[in-house]
């Protein structure tokens, strides 16, 4: 699969970035932090490329590399959220405010409850949506980043739009739990 | 994706539209990353730039030197610690706390046996001896320790062929311990005797010889010098004790003079064997003698490659050669229909070849117009496969290129080298130096300025430092994948160092101790590799970069080889310095 090998960093950015940003936000990070982490985590994965183990131009063995990477650095976050929590309050107050507004009065109703529901689907049905859907990725570049197949990914996209359907068709909580069961 | 029952899912386009407003900015996500690795590579610079300053620091040089580094474990055995890899406060710690350990082991250890066993053996009574009494001491000793040792032994052996050094030298340690302790014993029994001794030590150190003679060839270390001379000393202290037993006597501490014959002449030729890189090795004047008498290539190309790299060598180092027996075998090619060009190349670079002797070449010109008039300027190659190389060599030689074809391929030869920083699966090593090579050859030269950069990464990140069972590292590989050296590799990338200079992540130690003489070079079928070895090594040590080894390089990579020494003069001593007893008193 030679033809599938990255150029560069640039080609591993324009394959990856998308899924990396929804994957690290699909573990409940917001997606300023969630675009941060996966900037450190592109950098860590490229610097360190040596110790990559196989060819980093293969999309798959860096793919399973980033992933790595993604979820040590992801786990610091964690440790370090409440200076971080501080910090993002201090500076992002005033343009957060901003922002959010604007887009509130952009973003219809039904967009919402569907982020809320993507919000309470299950993990593994949560990952692929947000690194499917985010940038329209392929689902070939989604497996390589979960190292799983594309068989795989696609049967949990079809679980997942299934059970968005029915929570968005019964907006009750009931209606959500049960979408969930089934 | 499964669409058969498009109402029951969710629409793709919803959810495309509720995230679309968390999506990334392409060019300010881009742009943060490159940031961020510019930010960690002017550190990394900054941090090289400190090291080399404390690896240039002399003190810090003559500590590292007598630092016992099989103490470091498997990395440090190797000599693959470097100083710049550790934190200035493991330095200070390391100096401190571990000054000179591995000399004053060895030195301090063999002072204290010389001194026991000199003070046993001037307890020693002139005399008769009880010989039976001895053996019963020698078993009951046996008996005491013999667990202890065997276990210590086994202990040891799997470790050993992990390739870590320090379990040879425990080993000559403890068997050390366990020689004084068993002659203080005889000692006080008043049993110390030459032979009994001699029959002591001499089936120890032949057994030490073996085990040896195994970890030898899975050592990860840097040794200078071929590793079968360990076995080979412990053997030469096997003959000297041998010689000791008096075959003349009828004791039941000698062996018959038959029997000592044979074990005798076995062990001096296995001596021989082992130590052939010492007493017999391959030398400048063995490098001419083997080019000058290549009449016959055994294995066709192979042997041509195998030739040409000693034959460069000594034709680089103005050497006068007489080439007549390899030009006859050449012309035999020559004079083939379709000549072989993975012979023809080889004979090229070593400057075999005549122009006139290519007047036999047909083809050249419709060759040429095939490979040059499908391209347009400044397309790379494909490959600069050995084809290619041996037409446009053969185009200049022909004197049939003209300046604007070289500067179409000077042209296309920069494009290949420029288009091989993307490509992953080709003998980068072998491409870079033909590629270089070619475009001096046909007087349109690379900038060499602007791919050194390039062929030191590619040099640095091809060389096998990970010890991988049965291959030797510090050599190089045309793949980073295939992940153990090969001499073909090693031999281009070293000629790309003497072009390009010698990068510093390089290992040149690592890289001389791949290229290290070994035993088996006496042997003819191996001279031939054996050959291309010594060429290697002799044009790595003319590089300017390149210092010489100093005693301070063997000290830190020979530590091995010393204890053997050392442990064999304290076994000699033992027998020698022992009074000769006379016969039997007990039947």
């Amino acid at each position: 699969m030679v033809e599938d090998y990255f150029l560069d960093l640039t080609d591993a950015i324009d394959r990856f970035r998308g899924p990396l940003v929804g994957l690290i936000a699909s573990w409940g990070v917001s997606h300023v932090d969630a675009s941060e982490i996966a900037q450190d985590s592109f950098a860590d994965a490229y610097l360190n490329r040596d110790r990559c183990r196989g060819d980093w131009q293969d999309p798959e063995v860096f793919g399973h590399w980033l992933r790595g990477v993604a979820r040590n650095n992801f786990r610091n976050w964690l440790r370090s959220r409440k200076r971080r929590e501080s910090r993002v309050v201090l500076m992002d107050t005033a343009t957060l405010a901003q922002t959010v507004g604007e887009t509130q009065v952009e973003e219809d109703q039904r967009v919402v409850e569907l982020r809320m529901a993507i919000d309470q689907l299950p993990t593994k049905q949560r990952e692929v949506i947000m690194m499917h859907y985010l940038e329209e990725t392929s689902v070939k570049d989604v497996a390589a980043l979960l190292s799983v197949t594309a068989k795989t990914v696609e049967g949990r996209l079809y679980q997942a739009r299934r059970v968005l359907r029915r929570m968005l068709d019964e907006p009750s909580s009931s209606g959500i739990r049960k979408a969930l069961l089934l | 994706m499964n669409e058969k029952h498009p109402n029951e899912l969710i629409d793709e386009a919803e959810l495309r539209a509720a995230l679309q407003p968390l999506r990334p900015d392409p060019d300010s996500f881009a742009a943060g990353i490159r940031q961020r690795v510019e930010e960690a590579e002017v550190k990394l610079r900054d941090q090289d730039f400190d090291e080399a300053k404390l690896e240039n620091s002399d003190w810090l040089q003559v500590a590292a030197s007598v630092i016992p580094l099989p103490l470091f474990g498997n990395a440090g055995s190797s000599g693959l610690v470097k100083l710049g890899q550790l934190t200035l406060g493991k330095k200070m710690v390391a100096v401190a706390a571990l000054p000179a350990i591995g000399l004053l082991l060895m030195v301090t250890a063999s002072i204290w046996a010389i001194i026991k066993i000199r003070r046993v053996q001037r307890g020693q009574l002139a005399g008769d001896i009880d010989v039976l009494k001895a053996g019963e001491v020698t078993a009951a000793w046996w008996r005491q320790n013999g667990y202890l040792l065997g276990g210590m032994s086994l202990l040891m052996l799997p470790l050993m062929f992990t390739g870590y050094t320090i379990p040879v030298f425990i080993i000559f340690l403890v068997s050390g311990i366990a020689m004084v302790s068993l002659i203080t014993k005889l000692g006080k029994e008043r049993l110390v005797d030459r032979k009994a001794i001699a029959k002591v030590l001499c089936p120890a150190l032949i057994i030490l010889c073996q085990l040896t003679h195994l970890s030898s060839m899975f050592i990860h270390g840097n040794p200078f010098l071929d590793q079968m001379l360990i076995p080979a000393i412990l053997l030469l202290g096997g003959i000297v004790m041998l010689v000791v037993c008096d075959p003349a006597s009828k004791n039941v501490y000698d062996t018959g003079l038959v029997g000592k014959w044979f074990g005798g002449i076995l062990l001096v030729v296995l001596a021989g064997l082992f130590s052939s890189s010492v007493w017999n090795p391959v030398t400048t004047q063995d490098l001419k003698t083997y080019v000058e008498s290549f009449d016959h290539a055994r294995f066709s190309s192979a042997s041509w490659r195998e030739w040409q790299v000693p034959a460069e060598w000594l034709h680089d180092s103005k050497m006068q050669l007489d080439l007549s027996k390899p030009r006859a075998l050449l012309k035999k090619e020559l004079v083939l229909a379709e000549p072989n060009p993975y012979i023809l190349c080889p004979a090229i670079k070593a400057d075999l070849i005549h122009p006139q002797d290519l007047d036999q070449i047909p083809d050249l010109a419709v060759r040429k117009n095939l490979k040059f008039s499908e391209y347009q300027r400044g397309e790379p190659f494909y490959s600069v496969n050995v084809h290619i190389r041996f037409l446009i060599q053969a185009l200049v030689m022909r004197g049939e290129l003209s300046e604007s074809e070289r500067d179409y391929l000077g042209e296309r030869l920069a494009a290949t080298m420029e288009g091989l920083k993307t490509k992953t699966i080709v003998p980068i090593l072998e491409e870079q130096l033909a590629i270089t090579q070619l475009a001096q050859f046909i007087d349109r030269p690379l900038d060499l300025e602007l791919y050194r950069d390039f062929v030191h990464q590619t040099l640095v990140s091809h060389q096998v430092l990970i010890y991988k069972f049965g291959h030797p590292r510090g050599g190089f590989t045309q793949y980073t994948k295939l992940n153990h050296s090969d001499h073909r590799a090693t031999v281009d990338a070293i000629e790309l160092m003497q072009i390009y200079g010698v990068p510093e992540g390089v290992q040149i130690d690592a890289l001389r101790s791949y290229l290290r003489p070994k035993h088996l070079d006496l042997w003819s079928r191996m001279h031939a590799r054996a050959c291309v070895r010594v060429a290697s090594l002799q044009r790595l040590e003319s590089l300017p970069e390149v210092q010489p080894i100093t005693w301070m390089d063997y000290f830190r990579y020979e530590q091995n080889l010393m204890m053997a020494i050392l442990f064999t003069l304290v076994c000699v001593f033992a027998t020698l310095g022992a009074p000769k007893l006379n016969g039997p008193t007990s039947k």
